[in-house]
């Protein structure tokens, strides 16, 4: 092991991997973490020094890769021979560099607090462990300037595991305020002692800019071991940085507007459709959580018997949305958006078949539904019928929805060619499946997202009908029913949007003045979901 | 029937059944969504309800998706039954299938097709509908009055929809007696649940002094909202809302009662919105059943049993009526109370 030189090739075990680069060293070379490269040029780590620390940190970083937090290197080999011991790890993901302090201080703060809480799972994860590191230096880390996440590369001083102690925790907390310190005011870390007078002073906070809430915890917690406000674990180290987050978190603004019209049709005698929202704006404990739920029913049947119908499917999903998010809050509802809109339209169902029942005479009628639940960054649908939903980002309309019509049925039997079937006008009307008051539809019948719309979308279609699709500023979505989408083509559409694209409420009034001016057969009925960008931090 | 088939063991069968599931895409909901907090009130779902079948499965009809994949098995359970879709003009349908698209849904007749398993032929099936399409290994089946052989292996078609017919080791005998011995088990008028074809399990015992009310699950008084008129009616003796959703959805809240009057007991259809049927014949009015009825509510079937005087499950020997759309005449009946409500 002594003599090594760059761009030697060293095995360790059975594994041959090639020096690319002295990472660290205590100084003294009896601990030395080398940038290594396999023979697939996959990089990695291999640390050399004596036995009883190489098997003190293999035994610290053993365990699954389920159960280890990101951010820690992983053991791949460990060869002992007599006092000294190798071992090799996997690397720092590709796209992390060497600790840099100028990238460090430019990044958004809620990135460089992200970073540092999961830096902190990882090292709270090693003190359970036993393995404390007496102290993190910046050169033990590496950190991806993108989004500012790192990673443990190097553990030099790891050397002697001592019983836990106060001190022992915050040696290796202590660098966390540092670096909290320097993302939030942009300059050098003025030192401990400094630092505790300044927190001892309100002008001189208010001078330096020690302004950010949530800030001045974590510093008074990281400076010093001793006192009521230290920061005793990894773990209150944690909760502290998640304090500050929540003050950071600016969640998206959601800004609606709907509108609905009988329509100048002469034999159109009243309104069928019905639309409503609900929105839950709530901030506890600084967690702030938005949550909404959205949806246009278009009833059929006789005169009153659709109107009737679809204004209890709207009353219903809002009331159930509200049942959901009393009981499970608004955090759930962002982790599985999906199956609580599906959810909703079921038990949507079963209330409109209670109806038909219990009140047969005066409830024969039926709906269409289509529903859209945005909760945090995150939304679902739950759809039956030929109502749409759509979502306009970037100036492109994606299609959220696929209409239960014969024309689909026709197209999916073959029978029809997909351009016969958007010119056969009774196909496209004559709607497959609606919410009704004789039958509850079936769990599989009500739809959610289509497999196709991940790829559309960019994202991964594993699990889209539980965790559903990402929500970005900017977003507009719109809910329509059959006469709004089928008097407004896609084209007059974004034509609209780029006249209104702050706008729901106008942009709502002027689909259903555009459907009006063509004398539409139909009710329109349209709503508008607009996902406002906010301001950054800093 | 000649022992072709080897004597196996009923208890076995029933454990290969278990791998139908009707109710993945409810269950996999309710696994994230607890539906009862999002409706405000509790449907009570007896988990007996959609128990395996208890009866030794006679054939499977094996369900293929596109790509010739196996999508779920449905038992056949008992010797002669009605397959498709259920229409409430056509009377109940011992076999219908959950998950199907709506373009499968679209193809299938109401009913499609029956089943029969003759003592010297062997499993037979006869197209019931003139308008929708049924193949047999790729040869179309079309007359209505014939029966056409159905073997182990062979390709069914009905409209879109494919499936694999595959027969089982189970002896008829042996399926007789495990019949009997689930009807002996009941030593008073009970109304037994039935499933493709045969009794399955669950059933409602009957007792002379007190009137029963078979439906489901529907909100309490202090639940239903806003609804005071509910409240009179708030009595279910048999929760029907554990079945599996094809089922459940044509069973009403409140569908039909039993009460012994004037030595009988009598079926008073109670839903007006869901039908009830006594050997699939519509009820608009109470009638007394006797011993071997099969009462129908929705597409869900009954075997009314009198341990008095035995009748076992018959066969379909009342007539099927093959009713044809495209004739000129709308084949639509309309229910006396309807057509009061309608003037």
């Amino acid at each position: 092991m002594k003599g090594w030189s760059l761009g030697q090739m060293v095995g360790v075990d059975t594994i041959e991997v090639r020096l690319v680069e002295e990472l660290q060293s205590d100084g003294a070379g009896r601990t030395v973490v080398y940038g290594v490269q396999d023979s697939q040029s996959q990089p990695g780590l291999l640390w050399l020094g004596e036995a009883s620390w190489a098997a003190r940190i293999q035994v610290a970083l053993d365990g699954s890769e389920d159960a280890r937090p990101p951010g820690l290197p992983h053991v791949q080999a460990c060869h002992i021979d007599g006092d000294r011991g190798m071992l090799l790890l996997s690397g720092p993901p590709p796209g992390s560099k060497p600790f840099d302090i100028w990238a460090w201080r430019h990044l958004e703060h809620i990135d460089a607090v992200r970073a540092l809480q999961r830096l902190s799972q990882a090292v709270g994860w090693l003190h359970q462990r036993g393995g404390w590191l007496q102290g993190i230096q910046r050169d033990d880390l590496f950190m991806d300037p993108a989004t500012g996440t790192l990673h443990l590369v190097g553990m030099v001083r790891a050397a002697e595991f001592e019983p836990q102690s106060v001190e022992a925790a915050w040696r290796d907390i202590r660098i966390f305020g540092e670096l909290a310190y320097e993302n939030f005011l942009g300059h050098e870390y003025p030192g401990g002692h400094q630092l505790v007078a300044l927190l001892q002073d309100r002008q001189a906070m208010i001078d330096t800019g020690l302004t950010a809430p949530g800030l001045s915890q974590v510093l008074a917690g990281t400076v010093t071991p001793y006192g009521d406000l230290a920061y005793s674990s990894a773990k209150s180290l944690w909760q502290g940085l998640e304090n500050l987050s929540h003050e950071l978190e600016q969640p998206l603004v959601l800004r609606v507007g709907s509108a609905s019209t009988l329509g100048n049709y002469i034999f159109r005698q009243n309104n069928q459709d019905s639309c409503g929202h609900a929105l839950v704006n709530s901030i506890c404990g600084s967690r702030k959580v938005r949550v909404g739920f959205f949806c246009v029913a278009d009833g059929i049947g006789g005169i009153q018997d659709g109107e009737r119908a679809s204004g209890l499917a709207v009353e219903t999903a809002c009331g159930a949305f509200a049942r959901a998010w009393g009981h499970y809050g608004g955090a759930a509802m962002e982790r599985a958006p999906v199956p609580f809109a599906r959810g909703i339209a079921k038990v949507t169902c079963q209330r409109l078949a209670l109806e038909g029942e219990f009140e047969p005479s005066s409830n024969r009628g039926g709906t269409t539904f289509t529903g859209l639940l945005i909760a945090g960054n995150r939304a679902g649908v739950c759809h039956i019928g030929d109502s749409r939903a759509v979502l306009v980002r970037d100036g492109e309309i994606i299609a959220l929805t696929k209409d239960h019509t014969l024309a689909t049925i026709l197209v999916r039997l073959g029978e029809l060619t997909p351009e016969e079937a958007e010119a056969s006008d009774t196909s496209q009307r004559t709607i497959s499946r609606f919410m009704s008051t004789a039958v509850e539809v079936e769990c599989d019948r009500i739809d959610g997202f289509q497999a196709e719309l991940a790829e559309q979308l960019g994202q991964t279609h594993n699990h889209l009908n539980t965790v559903g699709i990402a929500v970005k500023p900017n977003d507009i979505f719109i809910l329509t029913s059959d006469g709004a989408h089928g008097e407004v083509d896609h084209a007059t559409l974004r034509q609209l949007i780029r006249l209104y694209p702050k706008l729901p409420q106008k942009l709502c009034d002027a689909i259903v003045e555009h459907a009006l001016a063509r004398i539409g057969r139909d009710n329109s009925t349209v709503m508008a979901v607009l996902v406002e960008p906010t301001s950054p931090t800093r | 029937m000649g022992s072709k088939f080897s004597i196996a063991n009923p208890a076995a069968s029933s454990r290969l059944d278990e791998g139908e599931r009707f109710d993945a895409a409810e269950a996999a909901l309710c696994a994230l969504v607890d539906l009862d907090v999002l409706r405000g009130w509790r449907e009570v779902r007896d988990p007996v309800l959609s128990a395996p079948h208890v009866l030794p499965a006679l054939a499977h009809l094996i369900r293929l998706d596109d790509d010739e994949r196996e999508l779920g098995r449905q038992g056949i359970y008992g010797p002669d039954l009605l397959v498709g879709r259920y229409h409430i003009q056509h009377g109940p349908v011992d076999l219908t299938f959950g998950g199907l698209r709506d373009h499968e849904t679209y193809k299938m007749g109401a009913p499609h097709l029956q089943i029969t398993l003759d003592h010297q032929r062997g499993w037979c099936l006869r197209p019931l509908s003139p308008t929708a399409t049924t193949t047999l290994d790729g040869v179309y089946v079309g007359e209505t009055q014939r029966l056409y052989g159905l073997r182990s292996g062979n390709v069914l078609r009905m409209g879109v929809a494919r499936f694999v017919f595959e027969g089982t080791d189970v002896s008829y005998e042996a399926w007789v007696g495990a019949r009997a011995q689930q009807l002996e088990a009941s030593t008073c008028p009970a109304l037994f649940l039935m499933r493709n074809g045969a009794i399955c399990g669950p059933r409602l015992e009957l007792d002379m002094d007190r009137a029963f009310v078979v439906g489901r699950s529907f909100p309490r008084p202090e639940e239903a909202p806003g609804q005071a008129r509910w409240a009179e009616h708030h009595s279910v003796d048999w929760d029907l809302a554990g079945l599996f959703e094809h089922e459940r959805k044509h069973v009403g809240f409140r569908h039909a009662r039993l009460v012994f009057e004037d030595g009988s007991w009598m079926l008073e259809p109670l839903s007006k919105r869901q039908r009830t049927y006594v050997n699939r014949s519509p009820i608009f009015e109470p009638i007394a059943l006797k011993p071997g009825d099969e009462v129908g509510m929705g597409s869900v079937l009954f075997h009314f049993h009198d341990p008095g005087q035995v009748v076992l499950p018959g066969r379909k020997d009342f007539a099927i009526e093959v009713v044809d759309w495209s004739a000129p005449r709308s084949p639509i009946t309309v229910a006396p109370n309807h057509a009061k409500d309608e003037q």
